[in-house]
């Protein structure tokens, strides 16, 4: 019998008779031959080894690897307790750590075990520069990237969920580890097949926060394998994560700022309850879009909402804050969140402070992230980019000058601050303009543990 | 590609169909005249300034979501420049002066005190550094090159993309193609396995249907087709005489996406489509008046192996039983699809199937010798003749 490899689908030209196999492959009568979901792989072969039914294996195009690590690496405890698990889960399965835990070095130590050629697929291109850094530290192998205008496929690869998606049926094929990190974005219906269409008998995911409120959370089990290790963020509070405080600022509106906020909130407001739309149902936002761009009396009610935001977000009271924060914490490191790329741009203006943004080109993201660590640039600006899993351990105090209500986002922007040092306090200031939409999100966002122990 | 919000059609009884523009209507060739010479005009101009310039004509026209569905596809088609390392440098020495300067200050110290001091320390003042302190971001980069197209094949393309936007949502499609003839049949199969799509195909009389889906779509997984399926339209109007039909999603409802050889589509692919061998048209002949053989020269594609498509150059259909026989060619230059067709046979058997196959492949004595025992290879010099043709049939009678 032969097993074949086609777009993200395993092929067979025949089955023998199974029950086990007849539910996993189905007859496809475009072409007369057996097919099953990539990811269906494993299960497949293990039944064909039980029936003793002798397989041409052409599916699979990876064999192992030698891949010794080039440094004793000691792992922590609650690192070594997550591999044990995820091994005896049959090297399939879901670890959840808080940020700064040891992610990385955990799959840096399953890669050795497996000894199979692996796909390391990241969120972002920031943790995609990081991961292929300290891969390179520590296997004796070339490690590969796929993704921010990079194209160099090796049998340790990084890459993107973007890239990824779009690549798995030309390479779903090639590894024998998959690894996802922060393999919450996994259920998202672009990003799934990059689990579905790899035959990956080995699966890790990883994770700070793998519950979704959408319960997405099922479908990384069962592509991933299930959750088999959970450390919480207060236990490893101390020991292996900085010790940390959470201060809120509010700052007030000047009363011209005010003024205009309140014109202009009460206009788009207007709007919003003039057409009936509910922005926080289920596809509210999109028709409040879809209809403020039909007429002019929408677009002005858009301006308006454009408007009081960019007033809430830059206002001379958060700038103020902010100005005194800097101050405050001169001997430290710094990461400045907003929520989006055009306040921290304007930002960047005003404090003539260097902006991490997706418009960074990759060089300049590096030179910035190792100044950064070298202390040469004390503050960085960001918007979402360095949410998830970037490494800054130097990092010491965290702003959180606007975000979203979103808890996930919340805790990995403090996670970003938490990366253990000898004698290292984090801070983590959120900074609210009083008399704004900004309290209710604050309230949403800090829906977490983390902020109650 | 067109976004959602500038695709314009209408559903009536459920069967979408897109809004297609005249090609020839003066005012519609007078706006894409005028955006095309826009982006060409505006070579070496910010990006910002050639997307204003571009929503400006837009605004003005009679009909501007056209007018705005023809400057994205403008756009698409535009390259600007990379980040310049340069002002990623002065970049970089500018905020590591703010930096130092940030240090430098007591803890008391005010914005103003920071801004005079930053102002001395930067040699060209505060003002000139922050103006050009992110003045490389995407917005401003220039227009360096564009794929240029004539203002009619802009018109051309939209239609076109007003055809594919609803494909994106489509799982499957069904081509008919009346009549085809076999070189426009080859280049359709050609740009399906291009576009990685699989087809399930079958003869109604002289026409051909096409179910046209992605590999994975028999089987539960997330992956979606629709840019694929929007690809491989592209190539339906060089069939000449066709029909397509889609079962799409508009806005949120479900409908069907009808498209005829009646609609103004343009295949944008180049025109020339080969050509056929005259000893084809030997063979088409001797075999017109064949009483035992029907000669089919628009045959069915055939799965061969696990996962390849032939398309055999004669097939041959038994006028009593039925049966059909396919062969497919193999030239000198076809070494190495003969070896991977006889590896997907020995994979998969297909009796129907013979590998005509010039004796020039046989390079060795043993692959000859492999060659002349395989009863599914038929040699032959240059193009098998009428009579060896016949000899082999025999043997399927």
């Amino acid at each position: 019998m032969v097993l074949d490899f086609e777009g993200g689908t395993l092929l067979a030209p025949s089955l023998p008779e199974d029950a086990l196999l007849a539910r996993l492959f189905v007859h496809d009568t475009r072409t007369g031959v057996w097919r099953a979901p990539a990811w269906r792989y494993r299960e497949a072969v293990l039944r064909l080894r039980a029936l003793g039914v002798p397989c041409e294996d052409r599916a699979r195009r990876f064999e192992p690897l030698p891949l010794a690590l080039l440094r004793e690496v000691e792992p922590f405890p609650h690192q070594e307790e997550a591999l044990v698990a995820w091994q005896r889960a049959g090297g399939r399965g879901v670890v959840e750590l808080p940020t700064g835990a040891g992610k990385t070095l955990l799959a840096v130590l399953a890669i050795a075990q497996v000894k199979r050629p692996t796909l390391v697929v990241v969120p972002t291109l920031d943790l995609l520069a990081q991961w292929q850094q300290v891969l390179q530290q520590h296997l004796p192998v070339a490690v590969g990237v796929l993704g921010g205008g990079v194209s160099d496929r090796q049998p340790i690869t990084v890459t993107t969920y973007d890239s990824a998606a779009l690549h798995t049926e030309f390479h779903g094929n090639r590894f024998g580890l998959l690894v996802c990190d922060e393999c919450h974005h996994l259920p998202a219906p672009s990003y799934r097949f990059i689990a579905q269409g790899a035959i990956a008998p080995w699966r890790l995911g990883l994770t700070a926060t793998l519950e979704r409120t959408d319960g997405g959370e099922r479908v990384v089990e069962e592509l991933l394998g299930p959750l088999v290790y959970r450390a919480d963020i207060r236990a490893l509070k101390g020991r292996y994560l900085a010790p940390y405080d959470v201060h809120t600022v509010e700052v007030a509106l000047t009363p011209g700022e005010q003024a205009a906020h309140d014109a202009a909130r009460a206009l788009y407001l207007a709007f919003v309850r003039g057409r009936g739309l509910t922005l926080s149902a289920p596809g509210g936002w999109a028709r409040f879009l879809s209809e403020t761009h039909r007429s002019p009396e929408g677009r002005e009610a858009f301006a308006a909402y454009r408007e009081q935001r960019r007033l809430a977000l830059f206002s001379e009271g958060k700038r103020e804050a902010l100005w005194r924060i800097l101050r405050r914490h001169r001997e430290d490191r710094i990461l400045v969140f907003a929520d989006d790329t055009e306040t921290v741009y304007r930002l960047a203006h005003h404090f003539v402070l260097p902006a991490l943004t997706h418009h960074t080109p990759l060089p300049e993201r590096k030179a910035l992230l190792a100044a950064f660590a070298a202390g040469t640039l004390p503050v960085l600006l960001t918007s979402r980019v360095l949410n998830e899993g970037v490494d800054v351990p130097e990092a010491r105090v965290g702003v959180v000058l606007s975000g979203s209500g979103s808890v996930r986002e919340h805790v990995q922007r403090l996670g970003r601050v938490l990366r253990m040092r000898p004698g290292k306090r984090a801070v983590l200031y959120e900074v609210l303009t009083r008399g704004t939409a900004e309290a209710g999100i604050s309230e949403r966002r800090r829906q977490h543990g983390a902020w109650t122990c | 590609m067109l976004t959602r919000g500038l695709l314009r059609q209408r559903v009536r009884d459920g069967v979408l169909r897109p809004l297609f523009v005249d090609v020839d209507a003066l005012h519609l060739r007078s706006l894409a005249e005028r955006m095309v010479g826009c982006v060409a005009a505006h070579l070496g101009h910010p990006r910002e300034e050639v997307e204003e310039t571009l929503a400006a004509l837009a605004g003005a026209s009679r009909q501007p979501q056209v007018a705005r569905g023809l400057s994205k596809l403008l756009v698409d088609r535009m390259e600007f420049a990379a980040a310049s390392e340069e002002a990623s440098a002065r970049r970089s020495s500018h905020v590591h002066v703010a930096a130092a300067v940030l240090r430098e200050l007591p803890e008391e110290a005010s914005f103003a005190e920071y801004e005079a001091r930053l102002g001395a320390r930067l040699p060209a003042g505060l003002g000139a550094a922050r103006e050009e302190l992110y003045a490389d971001l995407p917005a401003v980069r220039p227009l360096t090159a564009w794929e240029a197209l004539s203002p009619r094949q802009l018109l051309e393309r939209y239609n076109l993309a007003l055809a594919q936007g609803p494909l994106l949502s489509a799982r499957s499609v069904t081509l008919r193609a009346f009549q085809p003839e076999l070189l426009r049949v080859r280049r359709v199969l050609r740009w399906l396995r291009f576009c990685r799509l699989v087809a399930e195909v079958r003869r109604v009389e002289e026409d051909w249907v096409l179910e046209v889906e992605g590999p994975g779509a028999v089987v539960d997984l997330q992956k979606k087709y629709g840019l694929q399926l929007a690809t491989f339209l592209t190539v339906v109007p060089e069939l000449q005489r066709w029909e397509l039909t889609a079962r799409v999603e508009s806005r949120g409802h479900a409908a069907t996406l009808r498209l005829t050889d009646a609609d103004p589509l343009v295949s944008p692919h180049p025109s020339a489509l080969g050509w056929l061998p005259p000893e084809l048209r030997v063979v088409e002949e001797a075999f017109a008046q064949d009483a035992e053989w029907a000669l089919d020269l628009t045959p069915t594609p055939r799965h061969v192996g696990t996962r390849g498509t032939c398309v055999p150059d004669l097939t041959f259909r038994h006028r009593e039983s039925g049966r059909e026989v396919a062969v497919e060619f193999f030239h000198p230059w076809h070494a190495a699809v003969l070896a991977r067709r006889r590896e997907e046979l020995r994979t998969r058997a297909d009796p129907g199937l013979l590998l005509g196959v010039d004796r020039s492949l046989a390079r060795t004595p043993e692959l000859r010798a492999v060659l002349e025992a395989d009863p599914q290879v038929v040699l032959f010099n240059t193009y098998p003749s009428v009579r060896k043709l016949r000899e082999t049939l025999a043997r399927f009678t």
